[in-house]
């Protein structure tokens, strides 16, 4: 997998990673010192026994010469580490030197490097065991008060060989904890940011166009909720995308056919010279063409209009009078048709489009009254129920197959029956209908009832 | 040649029929797919032009009625112009496919090109003795000299000439030549033999009396 250099992930990790190493440099470094000084103090321990010998002996031979211990008087006359005690040293691989209280080293062992100085005596307390490091010797060494030292040295090589060991130990295993910690992280940051790679790839899908894809869900409840609040709008986006898609093929196929019309008609009529009636014959045709073109566009203009939300300026309405002024407008046409209009008007008040419901109650007046046979019955209600303002609009008539129902307020939907184009309409009516309904939140619902009644029924929010 | 146009929107079915039956076709509608099965079934036609969303049953389901018994050649002529929905009528059993908005020139050639196929002729020129006939431009010449036909004589030399060496019984030129509204019981079918004969010559259409027509 590419790690982009400013990656999230990469930057955590190199976080982590900086954070794990200092950890680990801290408790390296802390566990080399204590070995170390463990180290030390053995020696020093070691150290003390050999010290306190070459005190006694030394103290010893002061008595007998008779130095009395005092500060600074006079300088030992001789001094000479007995033979055996030089010989336990040796064979201990101990190193001791010895210094007068004027600093005269009065005697050192063989191997003891020349190099190593006395010790400051201002400092030293008088009896205590001090200790040093001096190149690879440890030192231990013991001031007496008149000024005279005695010091006792061991190498230090091993344990430093030991310690650099360890040194080395530690660096290996801390940079494999190092490295497994970095693997480790990657492994849980990979995991913790899969979410977001899901939904990168996601968006990037539907960037290409695929717009049916989804989100996996994943667990988590940050990014699950991303993730929900995500496929909620891809799914609406979606949505869109399809009813526009078949919004535009609807349209298209609706044009195709005045369009046909108008093309074979011309091209027929222009094909060679015409009585006059054929000619008036085709013009009548193509205008009636035209005519159905234009229809079909203002429709769309208006379902266009109204699902925008534009121009939606509400005001109390009262349903029963809304109804009563479309049936005085629809009165020539219930006559014609001898359609038998039954009213049970009663007050019925809501906020809403007085306009917009006007032609939700003419577009479905208008279909029950076109859509019926002549002599039949049209129902015209209003009320409330359920705390909504309703109205009811019923008509006798061939009815809608039960089929069809769930699909009559579709765009361009047509019943076979109703699908006769010598009565006009588009298609749009009732689609215009539903988009109204749906602008003012309400519900419109069509259902069939026995005896090929077909009922529409609008519930308005009071 | 006779034709049947299933097509329920009126005016185009109306320029449909006038524009094929000026070029000589007997044409036959319908308005509803129901209407147009029966007739497609009850009658051989040449061709039929069939569109597919029509009222009580759709193109498809008429093809598939269609389909389990004839064998007419059959162009759909839809608005429905997807690939899937071509794919779909094809392998229903249409011969050709048509989308609308069309050009009408395009829907003769093709119509001229189903019915050349149906009867076995590849080509669009077929020549006997010193008779030539272009079924494309539907024009007969006649020892390299042009004969002026009516359409409906055309026709009758077109029917006879892609049957070629068949017998072709009266009964079979009044269904193939006349439309639904014409009265089969005239003697217009004389006439018109009589007509061409004299136009391309005696011996260019054969009778055989109580079986019909020949061109050998």
């Amino acid at each position: 997998m590419k790690l982009p250099p400013s990656s999230l992930r990469t930057r955590i990790l190199l976080w982590h990673g900086a954070l794990l190493a200092c950890v680990l440099a801290a408790f390296g470094f802390t566990a080399h010192r204590l070995h170390w000084n463990g180290e030390l103090v053995r020696l020093d321990r070691e150290l003390d026994e050999p010290l306190s010998l070459l005190h006694r002996s030394l103290h010893g031979q002061n008595a007998r010469e008779g130095n009395p211990p005092g500060p600074r008087s006079a300088p030992p006359v001789t001094y000479e580490m007995p033979k055996n005690l030089a010989d336990q040293f040796v064979a201990r691989g101990l190193e001791f030197s010895v210094w007068t209280r004027t600093g005269k080293n009065l005697d050192r062992s063989s191997s003891m490097p020349e190099t190593t100085a006395m010790p400051p005596i201002d400092k030293a307390v008088p009896f205590v065991v001090q200790r040093r490091s001096h190149g690879n010797m440890r030192e231990a060494y013991l001031i007496t008060p008149p000024g005279e030292c005695f010091l006792v040295a061991t190498s230090m090589v091993n344990e430093q060989r030991s310690a650099a060991r360890l040194g080395w130990w530690l660096l290996a295993l801390g940079t494999g904890i190092l490295g497994i910690g970095l693997l480790v992280d990657a492994w849980i940051l990979r995991r913790a940011i899969q979410p977001v790679e899901d939904i990168i790839s996601a968006a990037e899908r539907i960037s290409r166009g695929n717009l049916s894809t989804r989100i996996e869900s994943t667990a988590g409840a940050e990014l699950g909720r991303l993730t929900n609040v995500l496929n909620k709008t891809f799914a609406s986006l979606d949505r869109t995308f399809t009813q526009q898609s078949r919004f535009t093929a609807d349209v298209a196929h609706e044009l195709r056919t005045p369009v046909s019309v108008l093309i074979a008609e011309t091209q027929g009529i222009l094909e060679r010279e015409r009585e006059n009636d054929e000619y008036r014959e085709t013009i009548s045709t193509t205008l009636r063409s035209a005519r159905r073109m234009s229809g079909l566009i203002e429709s769309l203009l208006e379902l266009a209009q109204i699902e925008s939300g534009a121009d939606l300026s509400r005001s109390t309405c009262d349903l029963a009078s809304l109804s009563t002024e479309v049936l005085q407008s629809l009165q020539s046409t219930v006559e014609a048709r001898r359609i038998v209009l039954e009213q049970k008007l009663e007050k019925a008040s809501c906020e809403a489009n007085a306009a917009q419901i006007t032609q939700i109650i003419a577009n479905l007046l208008t279909n029950a009254i076109q859509h019926n046979e002549p002599g039949g019955h049209v129902l015209i209600e209003t009320g409330h129920s359920d705390a909504k303002a309703l109205v009811r609009i019923e008509n006798s008539g061939p009815g809608i197959p039960a089929t069809d129902l769930p699909h009559v307020f579709e765009r361009f939907y047509r019943t076979d029956t109703s699908r006769n184009r010598k009565t006009g309409g588009v298609g749009l009516g009732l689609a215009i209908c539903k988009a109204i309904a749906d602008t003012h939140g309400a519900a419109l619902e069509a259902c069939s009832l026995p005896g090929g009644i077909t009922r529409f029924t609008l519930r308005m929010a009071r | 040649m006779r034709l049947l146009i299933i097509e329920d929107e009126p005016d185009l079915l109306r320029a449909l029929s006038r524009a094929l039956r000026e070029d000589g076709y007997a044409v036959d509608t319908a308005e509803d797919g129901e209407d147009g099965c029966f007739k497609a079934l009850d009658c051989d036609y040449d061709a039929i032009v069939l569109d597919w969303m029509l009222p009580v049953m759709s193109g498809i389901e008429v093809l598939t009625a269609l389909r389990a018994k004839k064998q007419t050649p059959v162009l759909m002529l839809t608005a429905k112009t997807a690939v899937a929905h071509r794919i779909l009528g094809l392998n229903t059993g249409a011969d050709d496919y048509l989308a609308k908005p069309f050009d009408i020139n395009e829907l003769r050639a093709r119509l001229r090109a189903l019915i050349r196929r149906s009867a076995g002729q590849a080509r669009d020129q077929i020549v006997i003795g010193n008779v030539s006939v272009d079924t494309w431009s539907k024009t007969v010449t006649l020892a390299g000299e042009p004969v002026i036909l009516t359409a409906r004589e055309y026709a009758l030399v077109e029917y006879l000439v892609l049957r070629r060496g068949k017998m072709v019984s009266r009964t079979e030129l009044y269904e193939h030549l006349f439309d639904e509204n014409e009265d089969s019981l005239s003697n217009l079918l004389d006439v018109r033999v009589s007509l061409v004969r004299k136009k391309i010559g005696p011996e260019f259409i054969v009778t055989r009396r109580g079986q019909g027509y020949c061109i050998p």
